[in-house]
């Protein structure tokens, strides 16, 4: 590295630094948010300490609508999250390949995936309830679309961008089509593939959540809120939000964690 | 390179175990006869015979370092060097990677078996592509201006570490260079190219005994006469 970094670039501040910048932003923005409340500017909406509050009584007791505890939605959130996502990696993979194998197939599905992708996930939550009825299962199918296009058009992507050369290299060695396709090309597609899978895991979460406040199943984070909000509880609604984030950030860490693994050799 | 003419009429015979270099300007076909003779590209016409049987195709009987190391990144510099071994059926991941290791230790990397391409050095990358190469045991193996892109030092350096290595494995090598400098050093004969369309327009014997001095009388001498005759051709050339 030579002179400066310029200001836009990454790890430009030591990690400690970055880290109090963080923290200090948050407690800024909480403290500014219950400041408000201090001043009765809030109204009806709930201040932090309030929504701290509504937090520990969830965790605790549990919700005082289905007699839930937080655990249990947050545990039917993410057995819906995982299994669709881990199904829409599977599927979009699959198909990625097969499109980025052969030009027919890609030709063949692109228009078809193109016109699919820009519609909501939560657009599809009644045939999902017709085809899937209530519980688990259409939820999974609609966390299932949110991942599926972000996976397969990165694969795809990763393909196309693939560096023939690696591929030449590969022929001389004595490698077939197909173990240059699995062995040279999906490896090298692998950063892109790890961003699908990030952004797929997003908009999975958010899709999910939606689908759970329009009532697809009986337990679930989105329907947490969506009671607290038939009942008037904005302490509970705002603490549901609260969760949604925070589990949202795990995911995405946990996410990066396995992409810095299988991308150590960059 | 659609409906270009780019060789025509390009013959040349190599004997077994030796180091042959093929010089010409840039952008004459050198790339593109490589290519052919590796079975990466077909040729309108004409045809690559090895020992009696077809060149490139399944089995990988030729050899080829590119420009570029070509090394996947995501592999360990064991990991590339076996992948040929790996890609073959009834082959134990151990047995490959043994063989890896002596390979890597021939070319003088021990020591880096776990590094990744992004760890090391443009010289090294090269020396690792030409164990990769080697691990098939190809009958020849073509090298496509494998040093260009290494400062004059490594690529020197480079140049000496071949020799060696050549002389300690009687392979048959075909080296293509646009450097006369590297050509001489290198080629117990030198095939110079025209331009486009390509045609071996000269057979340099290379009399010298290996290794070779850069600056002895009888390499200078060399050298002169064959830029003085590429000069003639018309056309830059370097080195």
């Amino acid at each position: 590295m030579t002179g400066k970094p310029f200001p836009w670039q990454r790890e430009d501040l030591p990690p400690a630094r970055r880290w109090g910048l963080g923290i200090c932003g948050l407690v800024a923005f909480l403290g500014l948010w219950q400041l408000l409340g201090w001043l009765g500017w809030l109204g009806a909406t709930p201040s932090p300490a309030a929504v701290a509050r509504a937090v520990a009584r969830l965790a605790g007791q549990g919700d005082p609508f289905m007699r839930r505890s937080l655990w249990s939605h947050v545990g039917a959130s993410l057995f819906r999250i995982l299994c669709g996502f881990a199904l829409a990696a599977a599927a979009g993979t699959g198909m990625g390949l097969l499109m980025g194998w052969n030009a027919v197939l890609r030709h063949l599905f692109r228009p078809l995936v193109e016109m699919l992708r820009p519609v909501p996930p939560i657009a599809w939550v009644v045939l999902a309830i017709l085809w899937f009825g209530i519980g688990n299962a259409p939820a999974v199918f609609i966390v299932f679309l949110g991942a599926l296009f972000p996976v397969l058009l990165n694969v795809v992507s990763g393909l196309e961008s693939f560096d023939p050369v690696l591929g030449e290299a590969a022929v001389t060695l004595g490698a077939s089509r197909a173990q240059v396709l699995f062995r040279v090309a999906f490896p090298s597609a692998l950063p892109q593939f790890f961003t699908g899978l990030r952004v797929g895991l997003g908009v999975a979460w958010m899709s999910l959540i939606a689908a759970e406040m329009v009532g697809v199943g009986t337990s679930g984070l989105g329907l947490m809120i969506e009671s607290s909000k038939t009942m008037w509880r904005l302490d509970y609604a705002v603490a549901g939000m609260v969760v949604i984030g925070a589990v949202g950030l795990a995911l995405d860490f946990a996410m990066r964690r396995v992409e810095a693994y299988f991308l150590r050799w960059r | 390179m659609p409906d270009l003419e780019v060789l025509d009429g390009v013959s040349l015979e190599l004997q077994k175990g030796e180091l042959a270099c093929l010089l010409g300007p840039s952008g004459c076909g050198k790339t593109t006869l490589l290519r052919i003779v590796a079975g990466l590209e077909g040729a309108d016409g004409g045809e690559v015979v090895l020992e009696g049987g077809e060149a490139g195709g399944k089995v990988s009987r030729v050899g080829m370092v590119f420009q570029q190391s070509a090394l996947f990144p995501w592999r360990s510099a064991l990991r590339n060097v076996s992948f040929g071994l790996e890609m073959r059926r009834g082959r134990g991941r151990k047995e490959a990677e043994e063989r890896a290791r002596e390979l890597l230790r021939l070319v003088g990397l021990a020591g880096f078996e776990r590094h990744y391409p992004r760890e090391l050095s443009g010289g090294m990358l090269q020396r690792a592509a030409i164990a990769r190469s080697l691990a098939v045991e190809p009958e020849v193996l073509l090298m496509d201006e494998p040093f260009g892109s290494l400062d004059a030092q490594a690529r020197n350096s480079l140049q000496e570490f071949l020799v060696e290595l050549w002389e300690k494995t009687g392979l048959t090598i075909l080296f293509v260079t646009h450097n006369v400098d590297e050509a001489v050093f290198l080629g117990g004969r030198v095939f110079a190219l025209t331009a486009r369309p390509a045609r071996v327009h000269r057979v340099y014997e290379i009399p010298l005994k290996r290794p070779r001095d850069r600056t002895s009388p009888g390499f200078v001498g060399i050298r002169r006469e064959i830029l003085a005759y590429l000069a003639e051709q018309g056309g830059p050339q370097g080195g």
